[in-house]
């Protein structure tokens, strides 16, 4: 006889699920485009095609995925309750949803009211995210170091969503001049601030938690955070007061940091108690290699004044860090929530002393199975190699790059699916009984 | 029979703690409890013990990060073993 399970704070399971597997759709889409317009889309950096990719990637994978993993995460570890949480996270995703293509569209066709749509469809979803989540985190009694670092990285999403509506009402409107020398700042706090903020925020739970290893050093988990969002102020006041010295002291603590999240999670890896590898651990020692690498690479061309390829630092950054990342934790999230839910729905049944109408709920690692979820990281891999040729060789290696990038991501999105519908069609046996 | 049951689930990966733990707890005979190990504070146990009418203590553990002491609501016998374990009144009132 088994004690009962509950689902304490966790939402239901449509309310991560709608945003985690949109992210892989975004991501097919993205390749898609890739493969459409070809090796001359990238021949600058601001040509339209490369900011719908760009957005399609850092908006439509990531921060969808991010925001997904958020309402899941922020209840199950730090007891946070978002009240209402389906009717919440519809009316942050479907207008996410459609601001993300909206945008995209509007680089695309040229078309300069889907910059308005757009920009007030990502505008409303992002706020209501912020306001809601930050006052839920400010609420909290909990004091892990991830509470101060996911309300760091909220302030940092709200910079570059401010940011980011200016950028796009300089597209949009002729009212507004289009301030091209704030493209770097938007992109420092969107990939350094919101994105590297929060999954580093994460990581000192999942990583120690899935992964069996020993917890972050706790200066790291304490100073990490707070070092990384002072330098982007620091360097987002070098714009109103170009100080030669503070923008050079910023960027080296900016790349400390880098190197200090990717060795320590390394270590930490290469330390666990559990000697058996799982996916998700490829996928962060992928993602923590690509975080060493650029740091590197960025580090000595500055320091010997080197011109890099226009976008391999973008390609390590946000596949080879942030999607390899979010993919890996994917297969931890997705496994975990279905047999929770179905472990809870059996729990029902028991309670009524319905036994013989319980489902099997399989171990986590047969929701998906490690088979499909280990090719799906080959082609991943592949993709990153080949897109990093392409930003130096791009009419050798740009097709394969994309058409390599283009079955990863609808893979990942095949391997979500089906889980999905494992979760639904066992949902649907119990939902005879209760 | 012994009043201890031991149980290390220090490095295994979840869910398996939670459901070992749960099934640990299910099979204590009278006069048992169980000590529970583990490398880090278990987020999702304390609720589903309350709801299954355990009482619990936890306390930083000698040989792992964590340990827990798990025992039946009204099992007195198993209580007092528990109390002489870790040298206090217990405050089961949650």
């Amino acid at each position: 006889m088994r004690a009962d399970l509950s689902l304490q704070q966790a939402p239901p399971f449509s309310v991560p699920a709608r945003f985690l597997v949109s992210a892989p759709f975004f991501g097919l889409l993205a390749a898609l485009i890739l493969l459409w317009y070809g090796p001359e889309m990238i021949s600058h950096r601001w040509s339209p095609e490369v900011l719908a990719v760009t957005h399609f990637l850092t908006l439509g994978f990531l921060t969808m995925s991010m925001l997904g993993a958020m309402m899941q995460l922020m209840p199950v570890l730090m007891g946070m309750v978002f009240p209402r949480a389906v009717l919440f996270s519809g009316i942050i995703h479907t207008p996410l949803f459609a601001g993300i293509l909206c945008l995209g569209l509007a680089w695309l066709m040229q078309i300069d009211l889907l910059f308005i749509v757009a920009l007030v469809l990502l505008g409303f979803s992002f706020s209501l995210f912020i306001v809601l989540t930050a006052d839920r985190l400010l609420r909290s009694a909990n004091r892990h170091a991830t509470r101060s670092m996911m309300l760091l990285a909220l302030l940092a999403l709200f910079f570059t969503t401010c940011l980011g509506i200016y950028l796009a009402m300089g597209h949009g409107t002729e009212t507004v001049p289009l301030a091209r020398q704030l493209t770097d700042l938007h992109l420092s706090w969107g990939l350094l601030g919101w994105v590297l903020l929060l999954i580093s925020a994460v990581a000192y739970q999942v990583v120690p938690m899935f992964q069996i290893t020993d917890e972050y050093p706790v200066i790291v988990q304490r100073w990490l955070g707070w070092l990384i969002f002072i330098a982007l102020l620091s360097l987002s006041l070098t714009y109103l007061w170009p100080l030669e010295i503070v923008k050079t002291i910023s960027t080296i603590v900016l790349a400390s940091c880098l190197l200090t999240f990717a060795l320590s999670t390394l270590w930490l890896l290469h330390k666990r108690r559990r000697l058996l590898a799982d996916i998700t651990m490829r996928f962060w020692q992928l993602a923590m290699s690509c975080l060493l690498l650029l740091t590197s690479v960025w580090g000595i061309a500055t320091l010997i004044h080197a011109d890099l390829p226009a976008f391999l630092l973008g390609v390590l950054m946000i596949h080879g860090f942030a999607m390899s990342t979010i993919n890996g934790m994917m297969y931890k999230i997705i496994p975990f929530i279905i047999w929770l839910h179905l472990s809870v729905h059996n729990k029902n049944l028991r309670g009524r002393g319905e036994r013989s109408s319980q489902v099997n709920v399989p171990h986590m690692r047969k929701i998906i199975p490690e088979a499909a979820a280990l090719w799906q990281f080959r082609f991943h891999l592949l993709s990153l190699v080949l897109l990093l040729l392409a930003t130096i060789w791009p009419l050798w290696f740009f097709y394969p790059a994309a058409l390599l990038f283009a079955i990863a991501q609808a893979f990942l999105l095949f391997n979500l699916l089906k889980s999905v519908r494992f979760y639904n069609k066992k949902l649907a046996e119990l939902s005879t009984f209760i | 029979m012994p009043h201890e049951v031991l149980l290390d689930v220090s490095d295994l990966p979840p869910p398996e703690p939670l459901e070992q733990t749960l099934d640990a707890a299910e099979a204590l005979k009278p006069g048992q409890y169980l000590r529970m190990l583990h490398r880090r504070d278990p987020c999702m146990l304390f609720g589903n013990l309350d709801n299954n009418h355990f009482n619990y203590f936890q306390r930083p553990g000698l040989t792992s990060a964590v340990e827990v002491f798990i025992w039946r609501e009204n099992d007195t016998e198993a209580e007092t073993a528990v109390q002489l374990i870790i040298g206090e009144a217990i405050d089961t009132s949650r």
